[in-house]
């Protein structure tokens, strides 16, 4: 287990339906938007994990639970902390050693202590940094928050070197300027150095390239992966986009409705689907060999995805499976290994029998 | 330090937003006016103000009631403030069956066609050993050629006191002058006239109405002689060492009250208005500010905590404001304020009466700017750089001051800006009503003007309110410049 | 079933709004009495009615005829004393007086006033109910402050929309000059400087203005001759108010407006070259309906418990006059009634707003 960066057990998170004053009135249970319904899986040590699904699908909700931006509603996520910070969390806190549960009750100071091992890079660049500050103070901010650097200098000199290493040249060219004064892709690499400023040993980095021009993409992709090569980096990526997952992924967590429904290394969940849904946003890729293009392929998915707040029973994706059979309609696969290390949530792949 | 900086940022923007503006500019110009004055009615006020300018002591000089003196252009007749320095007039010298006599022969020309309003003689001397008492005997010569003969004759016993204060606005010996004056009218006199108004008959020109069949007076400008006799009995004294002491003295003088004063006029108690309204200045601002920045603050920290923590505590903040807002403010305030006045007896009255109207203003205004505060933040805490600022492990604090605070400072000073008049406008409010607090601000010269005087003395009743009105423009101009600043939508 | 499900929404939304407001009318009355009492203000005015009757009492007892002996005229004043003392219940806490008192006024039980201040500024006999003190004044207080508000408000509706196609001409500027100037100066002051000049210097108004309840009693009664002296003496009070009021509220209407011109379809509909009239009917007055709604009813409502301060400069026998009477002579039971009112009349107007926000805003529907 000691390769194990971090282990999610049965993450939920549900978010309450305000009620209007006749439905309290009248006794109805509060309903409940079950973003995130029960999801587990592991992040293994310098790996790129990536979950990915449709818009809706409580992916980036996952990755904010993971950097603890929202509170869990119920699950474990066990995380290995790095040798840094491990000294600032007390030992009643550690289990297996080097193991803190992210998701239970956490006094501040561990709070911030694991902030500084665990980052977030936000999908929109536009949003995440803060107008009315300049480039350098919204590096400066996590410095500050951390006491890293006793002087306004030595900070200086850590945002300059920050700057530097996502490419930013010159660094003292940019400190003073304000996020609007920059593009897109400049802004998202000053969000990546202010994750990678403090350090840290897992970023959860949601979609971090989908607002970004077609052109740049490629580039903060690399960017990212040359700076996980450079440090010790594990990264949760978070993407709707199999076409980026393939790049970069080491290992893919498909997610439908808070459920995921298929794990497994990315060249078998991509190239040898198993799961209907795979497969159906599998073959929605975009094809990259011109000789095929003209072919219509034939997307097997029908209709939209449903609201969270009103889950189909049985199998979530029931409705909308072509391959749908009575007992998807009452009862939720189970999590089945088809292959080593390539796992399934599918009744069509469940070798044991249903219950008649 | 940081923080300080970034307001300061935030500031000089709405500075130069302000300045762009016509209004602004105005407004700039109003506000660095009254700050100036008010600084320098806030150094030069003299200390317990309160009490300074209730004890009627230092006002006895002044006409009371009087307009100012540029009323003349406005066709008031006015009789000018007349003050002799009796110690650089050279007196004649005699001596008299054991007294040394001063006698001071001093003119006075009266243009004006009216009466003045009174007369004084007042001395401070440090006589020498062997002077018994002083007596002072005043003779007018009118310029009717009548001579009204020890209109005051008066003994002061020197040994034990050093001052003379002779108030001679009802001389008692005016009636017995009056009299032997004018032989021929005597029998038509009145005395009871005379001693209600000695002035009429000192000042005036004096004859029979057949239609009134009484006495009549007329203002009678032209030359007087008022004829000073200061005399000492003494006790192997050299005169001359007396007339030294008497030049020496702190005072002697012979002031004749005018009918007009000053820059602003004066109240019925003789107050200089000019001063009263001065010193206002600084209390003004004060108020208006204390109860801004109170109501303000109350309404930044409420908003802030309904927005950012949202709950039960934003819940009773709304209704709380919801409730308040459907109070009617004015009413309630009024009720306060006589309930107050009528029952408390401190000392202190004045400051608990005007602590009360405060509080209850402060109670009933941080309402609007809290719900503005509240969606504010609340959009703010929504942003995703709140949400990347928590992610570095920013704390509550942090984001309140560093990512929300700089961008409500314009809000903050509109609503400073909006709320400095108000507490101004509702004290005079309640002053005009007729609750009368006591301490010197303009509403209190307002409310003692509807009290003890009438809407014709202009001098009185309008001053104080048109400088409310004035402070009060300096912010409306200001609010208005700065609404194009909170208001992105009304530029243009 | 939809139509079923919105209407209890917006019922559930009013009934909200509703309970809200009748929480601040509640406290409304019951912070009235609360400051009435625990300042002790009602005290020292009871207390200082039954010395009165004391000293009367006594004073009555040692000049009768058959005097009685003077051990026996203090025991007798003693008991006069005890006697009052239990008559206006002041052997009990305020609180026990108090309370009566407020849940009787909820009721609409008024009762009577005991101060002659009060019934004198409605011209009835001392001691008469406060519902016949209120429905006197009440009328004085709409010929003249709701009258006026009226005439501003008129004034307002039919300059705005005339200037917010100007904004920026000589005219714009002049009126937010104006309007800046009159927001700064307060009613009472210019009512001062009107008084001033229009009835000391220039003699062309009364100086006087109680007068006008024969007026306005015989106007109520059907006598339109009588217009002619009420129009007399309300001329310059409203004038006064119309002077000042105007320049605010054409300021805020124009305000309004320009919010919505400044919009995307106001700006789309004149690109379409539509015409300005149909623009500004169509396109701008609905949408800033519901704003200047607010404010015209909430404006119209404020004015009914009069303007306390306007009126007294004016002596003006109004509601605010009646108010202010009742404060200072301490009649508890007028107090709480006007406190009352005028809380009610805000509470409606703003409940009224709320229903009529559904009609009006098709996007408040639920």
């Amino acid at each position: 287990m000691s390769n194990v960066k971090l282990e999610v057990n049965d993450l939920r998170k549900y978010f309450p339906i305000r009620r209007g004053l006749t439905e309290v009135l009248s006794g109805k249970p509060p309903r409940y938007v079950r973003a995130v319904d029960g999801i587990s899986f592991e992040v293994i040590d310098g790996e790129i994990f990536c979950l990915v699904g449709e818009s809706g699908c409580g992916k980036t909700t996952a990755g904010r639970l993971i950097a603890r931006l929202i509170e869990a509603t119920g699950g474990k996520a066990m995380y290995r902390v790095s040798k840094n910070v491990k000294e600032m969390i007390p030992e009643g806190l550690l289990v297996n050693g080097d193991y803190v549960n992210l998701l239970g009750k956490l006094p501040g100071s561990v709070d911030k202590a694991l902030r500084l091992d665990i980052q977030i890079i936000f999908q929109d660049p536009y949003g995440s940094l803060n107008p009315r500050m300049t480039i350098g103070s919204i590096l400066e901010e996590p410095l500050i928050i951390h006491s890293i650097g006793s002087t306004k200098e030595e900070r200086q000199e850590i945002i300059y070197r920050a700057l530097s290493e996502v490419k930013l040249n010159p660094p003292e060219e940019f400190v003073e300027r304000y996020p609007h004064m920059i593009s897109g892709g400049q802004r998202q690499r000053v969000a990546i150095a202010r994750a990678m400023i403090l350090n840290p040993s897992l970023v959860v980095a949601d979609e971090p390239v989908s607002m970004l021009d077609v052109s740049i993409r490629a580039e903060i992709l690399q960017l990212m992966l040359d700076l996980k090569a450079l440090r010790n980096l594990s990264y949760i990526f978070i993407t709707h986009d199999l076409a980026v997952a393939n790049y970069i992924c080491g290992r893919i967590a498909v997610m439908y409705l808070g459920k995921i429904v298929e794990l497994g290394p990315s060249d078998k969940v991509i190239n040898n689907p198993k799961h209907p849904y795979t497969i159906a946003l599998v073959s929605a890729v975009p094809e990259p060999d011109p000789s095929n293009r003209t072919k219509i392929r034939e997307v097997p998915i029908k209709g939209e995805i449903p609201s969270a707040a009103a889950i189909p029973s049985g199998c979530r994706l029931h409705p909308r499976c072509p391959y749908a059979m009575d007992i998807c309609k009452v009862k939720e696969p189970p999590m089945i290994e088809v292959e080593p290390g390539h796992q399934v949530a599918c009744w069509l792949h469940t070798k044991e029998s249903a219950p008649s | 330090m940081s923080l300080l900086s970034k307001m300061y940022e935030s500031w000089s923007w709405i500075r130069k937003e302000i300045l762009s503006q016509v209004s602004g500019k105005v407004a700039f110009v109003l506000l660095i006016a009254l700050i100036v004055v008010s600084v320098y009615a806030a150094i030069l006020m003299p200390p317990d103000y309160a009490k300074y300018w209730d004890v009627g002591s230092k006002w006895v000089d002044n006409p009371y009631n009087a307009p100012p003196e540029w009323a003349s252009y406005l066709g008031y007749v006015c009789v000018p403030q007349t003050f002799y320095d009796l110690r650089t007039v050279k007196p004649g010298v005699s001596e008299v069956s054991g007294r040394v006599v001063f006698t001071y022969n001093i003119t006075y020309d009266l243009s004006a066609r009216d009466y003045p309003q009174g007369l004084r003689i007042r001395a401070n001397i440090v006589v020498p050993q062997g002077v018994r008492n002083a007596r002072i005997r005043v003779d007018i010569i009118k310029p009717d050629g009548a001579r009204l003969p020890a209109i005051i004759d008066t003994y002061v016993d020197l040994t034990n006191t050093s001052l003379i204060d002779l108030n001679l606005d009802k001389p008692e010996g005016i009636v017995t002058a009056v009299m032997s004056a004018y032989r021929d009218l005597v029998k038509f006199l009145s005395v009871e006239e005379i001693s209600i108004f000695p002035m009429k008959y000192i000042f005036g020109n004096l004859s029979y109405s057949e239609t009134l069949k009484k006495v009549e007076t007329t203002p009678l400008p032209g030359r007087y002689m008022f004829v000073i006799d200061f005399s000492f009995r003494v006790f192997n004294v050299q005169p001359q060492e007396i007339l030294r002491a008497v030049e020496k003295s702190k005072e002697f003088s012979l002031l004749i009250k005018g009918t007009c004063y000053g820059l602003m006029g004066t109240d019925y108690k003789g107050r200089d208005l000019a001063e009263g309204l001065f010193y206002g200045f600084p209390i003004a601002l004060a108020i208006g500010l204390l109860v801004a920045l109170a109501s303000t603050a109350i309404g930044v920290v409420a908003g802030l905590v309904s927005g950012y923590y949202g709950g039960f505590i934003d819940e009773l903040i709304q209704r709380t404001v919801d409730v308040m807002g459907s109070i009617p403010l004015l009413p309630i305030l009024i009720l306060i304020a006589q309930s107050i006045a009528k029952t408390y007896t401190g000392e202190d009255k004045p400051i608990v009466m005007l602590t009360a109207i405060f509080a209850v203003l402060i109670a009933f205004s941080w309402g609007g700017l809290a719900i503005i505060i509240r969606s504010m933040t609340l959009s703010i805490k929504s942003e995703l750089y709140v949400e990347a600022a928590k992610a570095v492990g920013a704390s509550n604090l942090r984001i309140i001051s560093k990512h929300i605070l700089p961008q409500i400072v314009p809000y903050i000073a509109a609503s400073l800006v909006y709320s400095t008049p108000n507490a101004i406008l509702t004290e005079a409010g309640l002053s005009v009503l007729g609750i009368r607090h006591g301490y010197p601000t303009w509403g209190n010269i307002l409310s003692e003007a509807r009290q003890n005087g009438t809407i014709s003395q202009w001098w009185w009743i309008l001053p104080p309110g048109f400088l409310i009105a004035i402070v009060s423009l300096t912010f409306v101009l200001l609010g208005l410049a700065l609404e194009k600043v909170v208001e992105p939508k009304l530029r243009r | 079933m939809f139509v079923w499900v919105c209407l209890v929404g917006v019922a559930t939304v009013l009934a909200r709004r509703a309970v809200f407001l009748a929480l601040a009318l509640l406290i409304a009355v019951f912070l009235t009495g609360f400051i009435l009492g625990a300042t002790g203000y009602i005290d020292t005015i009871i207390n200082s009615i039954i010395n009165e009757e004391v000293r009367a009492y006594r004073q009555a007892l040692t000049s009768s005829p058959q005097k009685p002996p003077a051990e026996e005229i203090e025991k007798l004043v003693a008991q006069r004393r005890q006697e009052l003392i239990a008559y206006w219940g002041m052997d009990k806490p305020w609180q026990a007086r108090i309370i009566p008192m407020v849940i009787n006024t909820f009721i609409l039980n008024l009762g009577r006033s005991p101060s002659p201040e009060v019934t004198n500024v409605a011209g009835l006999q001392p001691n008469s109910l406060v519902s016949d003190v209120i429905a006197a004044c009440l009328p004085r207080t709409i010929f003249m402050i709701t009258l006026a508000e009226a005439i501003t408000i008129l004034i307002a509706l039919a300059v705005g929309p005339f200037i917010v196609y100007r904004i920026g001409s000589f005219i714009d500027r002049f009126i937010v000059a104006y309007a800046a100037l009159m927001n700064a100066f307060p009613i009472w002051w210019v009512a001062l400087v009107m008084l001033l000049v229009f009835s000391y210097d220039l003699g062309v108004a009364p100086k006087q203005f109680r007068p006008v309840v024969t007026y306005i009693n015989a106007l109520l009664l059907g006598d339109l001759n009588a217009l002619i002296g009420v129009l007399n003496y309300v001329w310059l009070p409203i004038v006064t108010i119309v002077i000042v009021l105007s320049g605010p509220w054409i300021y805020g209407v124009r305000a309004m407006l320009i919010r919505i011109v400044k919009e995307d379809f106001v700006t789309a509909a004149i690109a379409r070259g539509l015409p300005e009239k149909q623009i500004l009917r169509r396109y701008i007055i609905r949408p800033a309906a519901s704003p200047i709604v607010t404010n015209v009813l909430l404006g119209l409502a404020g004015t009914l418990g009069g303007y306390i301060i306007t009126e007294s400069v004016f002596d003006w026998p109004g509601m605010g006059t009646l108010y202010y009477a009742a404060v200072t002579s301490g009649d508890a039971q007028t107090i709480l009634a006007l406190t009352y009112i005028f809380t009610l009349v805000y509470v409606i107007a703003r409940f009224i707003l709320e229903v009529l926000y559904i009609i009006l805003d098709p996007r408040v529907r639920l």
